[in-house]
């Protein structure tokens, strides 16, 4: 029985080896067969809906959530399936979402990075993976692994936001930015478009530059810190619309909010309605539905009609809002 | 022993089970993304951040203003598409224009001149320069760049040479009558930006 048991006990171990890679070769045929029938799918009309999975860096920040809500939403008009994924702002998170998103077999990718370096790891994976990846907003620097990028042209948006600080503050007068994250492309670029133009007039003094994480919370404790050793300052420029509600409230606290100038950029829902009336002076509105609805349509352009002739990195217009033109947009977007 | 191995039979089979549905890996052929129409299309460019950039170089694809002009009076928006570059997606307009015209009047930053052939005029902007608009008429790409901050510093670089090449060698050669060939970007929205059409000049050949 035991010389039985001693003959069997090989063979099982083959057989077992050879059906692993059986197994393997099978669904490697089945999965390329999904592939190639997207591809080759007639005009917007293939039988199967794509899957896309839509990650994004923070849900934590009401401009992200119309961001990635909007490239889902349009995915699924479409006829897409879409999936969104809450990154928080941490590279590792971003990552395990790639993994997951890879293993379970997602066809593209709409993404929202963390980090223009340290994400580039990830679309490079997608890409071997056989996963187009459509970057919105935020930029990961390469121009040859991501399939498009769209990007909100933020230094050009900052240049005219300079313009119109210069006018309302004047050409002298004593200033503090609140930076976004550090990793990321869009905080240095709003910030050397808004210095291209106010560091033209050596009036104008930056008294302190800060980085508060694209943060509401970060900018109030930040700007609380600053204003105990700054008490006579005339305005503040903050990366984005969030920091510039924060920092608006820790003037409030500290009683300057009539006599200090607070400069946003985004065009959040929050900050248009402040600069009606007249807590916020101006911000710049990113069309964050047109970058997210612009990304689903390529998506399933790519997945269902082959299209790949796409431009490695799309800027996107941006306009200054202000007193004068608010007439002119709504939250995140111009009225109709 | 007939129990032992029943069980151990079914765990084999189990394993055997699980292991087609969830493969512990995947084979797939050499190329198999490039099969299929699946493969990426890679962008046509190489990172250019440190080539250089001259203006003079640009200069050469300006179109005549007084075709500019024409076309815009014949249909706007196929002007639009026929001679101006759209900066990204829903941007305006930038255009790279040349003409010969006479000054006819000076201000601290601008200069006013007189067309040959047209009624219209071209003022050439002489003041602070910090926008995109030199790159993006002279059409300049993003797509060429891993990093906008480097796409970005390629306007910087090109705004710093019409200051220092372009405007500042020619402010004093320019007075009243002074006749000038003119080569300049600029922005047009729509009919009113037309006359005078505000140029940035990227090169000028002032004749006394």
């Amino acid at each position: 029985m035991k010389r039985i048991e001693i003959c069997f006990r090989p063979l099982v171990g083959a057989a077992y080896v050879l059906l692993l890679l059986f197994a393997g070769c099978s669904n490697s045929s089945s999965s390329s067969s999904t592939n190639a029938g997207g591809d080759t799918g007639s005009l917007g009309t293939a039988k199967k809906p794509h899957r896309i999975a839509v990650i994004v860096s923070t849900l934590n920040n009401p401009w992200f959530v119309v961001l990635g809500e909007t490239a889902r939403d349009r995915a699924i008009e479409l006829g897409d399936e879409a999936t969104l994924f809450d990154s928080q702002n941490d590279t590792a998170k971003e990552a395990s979402h790639f993994d997951n998103v890879i293993a379970a077999g997602y066809e593209a990718i709409i993404f929202n990075p963390t980090d223009a370096d340290g994400s580039i790891a990830n679309v490079q994976r997608a890409k071997e993976a056989g996963i187009p990846v459509f970057c919105i907003d935020r930029e990961i620097n390469s121009s040859d692994v991501a399939t498009a990028q769209l990007l909100s042209d933020n230094y050009s948006g900052c240049v005219e936001l300079g313009k119109y600080f210069v006018e309302k503050v004047g050409e002298q007068g004593k200033y503090v930015e609140l930076l976004g994250l550090v990793g990321d492309n869009n905080t240095w670029n709003r910030s050397k478009g808004f210095h291209a133009v106010v560091d033209r007039y050596a009036g104008l003094k930056m008294v302190a530059q800060q980085s508060a994480d694209f943060d509401r919370n970060k900018a109030l404790e930040v700007m609380e810190s600053i204003l105990q050793s700054q008490d006579d300052i005339n305005a503040i420029f903050c990366g984005n619309d969030a920091m510039a509600m924060g920092a608006y409230q820790a003037l409030l606290s500290a009683g300057k909010a009539d006599s200090v100038k607070v400069f946003g950029y985004d065009g959040s829902e929050d900050v248009i309605q402040s600069i009606i009336d007249g807590k916020i002076a101006a911000t710049v509105m990113q069309y964050p539905k047109l970058m997210a609805t612009t990304a689903a349509e390529y998506a399933h352009e790519y997945l269902s009609n082959g299209k790949r002739d796409y431009e490695q990195k799309i800027p996107v217009n941006v306009d200054l809002v202000n007193h004068e033109n608010i007439s002119e947009f709504i939250g995140y977007g111009k009225k109709e | 022993m007939n129990r032992r191995r029943t069980i151990y039979c079914g765990l084999i089979g189990l394993t055997i089970g699980l292991s087609w549905f969830f493969p512990l890996f995947h084979i797939r052929p050499l190329g198999a993304d490039t099969q299929g129409g699946v493969s990426f299309q890679l962008a046509n460019n190489t990172p250019a951040a440190g080539k250089p950039r001259k203006l003079e170089a640009y200069a050469t694809t300006a179109t005549e203003v007084l075709a500019i002009w024409q076309a815009f009076d014949a249909d706007a928006a196929k002007a639009k598409k026929e001679f101006g570059k759209q900066a990204g997606l829903g941007g305006a307009f930038f255009f790279c224009v040349r003409g010969k015209g006479t000054v006819e009047s000076l201000e601290k930053d601008r200069v006013l001149l007189e067309v040959e052939g047209s009624p219209r005029r071209v003022c050439l902007e002489f003041g602070v320069l910090v926008d995109n608009t030199v790159r993006e008429a002279v059409g300049v790409k993003a797509s060429e760049f891993n990093n906008s901050q480097d796409f970005n510093a390629v306007s910087s670089d090109l705004n710093r040479q019409v200051e220092e090449n372009v405007i500042a060698p020619n402010r004093e050669l320019l007075k009243e009558g002074v006749q000038v060939e003119f080569v300049g970007c600029c922005q047009i929205g729509g009919k009113s930006a037309l006359d005078p059409l505000c140029l940035i000049p990227i090169q000028l050949k002032v004749t006394p």
